[in-house]
């Protein structure tokens, strides 16, 4: 409705100008007749861009796939631990093998004291 | 995937925080006790080990001293003259005749020492500790940095 009344708006003042003018008769029927044909022209040139229904669907659920989907080989990996039992095995090991090196470190600077210790030259200097 | 990125930070702070605590509980202990976590030495004998360390340590400490006091002999002699005088000769002999007694008695207690432990521990001990006799100055510089 809104269409139609944009129509006869639009081309009102070019049929008020000729029926002025004396060259073109402009009864009401003659009116409706033009503002029926332009809006069904207009109807017919307009062709809807949103696609399919189906395939707007489709992409949609494609798109959120991606986004799901890590996109390299750290991503996958950083999904992986996210699981439980994965997280609480990488906690534990992370956990053994950090005091696993603090105690090596722990042992080599303890060595390390004892030769400095032993030997007269280093507390000397 | 956010949830993975925690549990990866979370395991690189627990691994850090293990290494600490392991690190500070360690270090507690005095430097002999590097001889049972090393050597595997016994209750029995770490009480001989620590016994023959202290008694080395008042040694060691006492030839320090003694090394301390030839150099700065040597170091007087040398800046007071022009050249090689046979006072400067006698310092030279006297620093060498000190550094020779220290490692010889330092060879001693390693060898007292490594007789507390099993004939293959004892290997390795030696393997260790034998650098500080053979090359006592380079061993300084390495520990000393």
């Amino acid at each position: 409705m809104q269409a139609h009344w944009h129509i006869l708006r639009f081309n009102a003042p070019k049929l008020t100008q000729l029926s002025g003018w004396g060259l073109v008769p402009a009864p009401v029927s003659w009116y409706t007749h033009i503002m029926q044909d332009d809006l069904n022209n207009l109807l017919k040139s307009w062709k809807p861009e949103i696609p399919e229904p189906t395939d707007f669907r489709r992409n949609v659920w494609l798109k959120i796939e991606r986004a799901r989907k890590p996109s390299n080989a750290f991503g996958t990996f950083i999904e992986w631990l996210g699981r439980p039992k994965i997280a609480l095995a990488t906690l534990s090991a992370a956990v053994a093998l950090g005091a696993f090196v603090g105690m090596e470190i722990s042992v080599s600077s303890q060595g390390n004291e004892y030769l400095r210790s032993v030997n007269p030259y280093a507390l000397n200097r | 995937m956010k949830r993975g990125g925690i549990i990866l930070a979370l395991a690189m702070i627990a691994a850090v925080a293990a290494m600490a605590i392991a690190c500070l509980m360690h270090h507690k202990n005095s430097s002999v006790e590097w001889l049972r976590t090393e050597f595997g030495l016994n209750a029995e004998q770490m009480k001989l080990a620590i016994a023959l360390h202290e008694e080395y340590r008042s040694t060691c400490a006492e030839m320090c001293k003694r090394i301390a006091e030839t150099d700065a002999r040597l170091t007087a002699a040398i800046r007071t003259s022009d050249k090689p005088t046979p006072e400067i000769v006698a310092a030279i002999a006297e620093t060498d005749r000190v550094r020779t007694e220290c490692r010889v008695a330092m060879l001693r207690h390693f060898y007292k020492t490594s007789e507390l432990m099993p004939s293959d521990k004892r290997v390795m001990y030696l393997e260790k500790v034998l650098p500080l006799v053979l090359h006592p100055g380079e061993m300084h510089a390495e520990h000393g940095q």
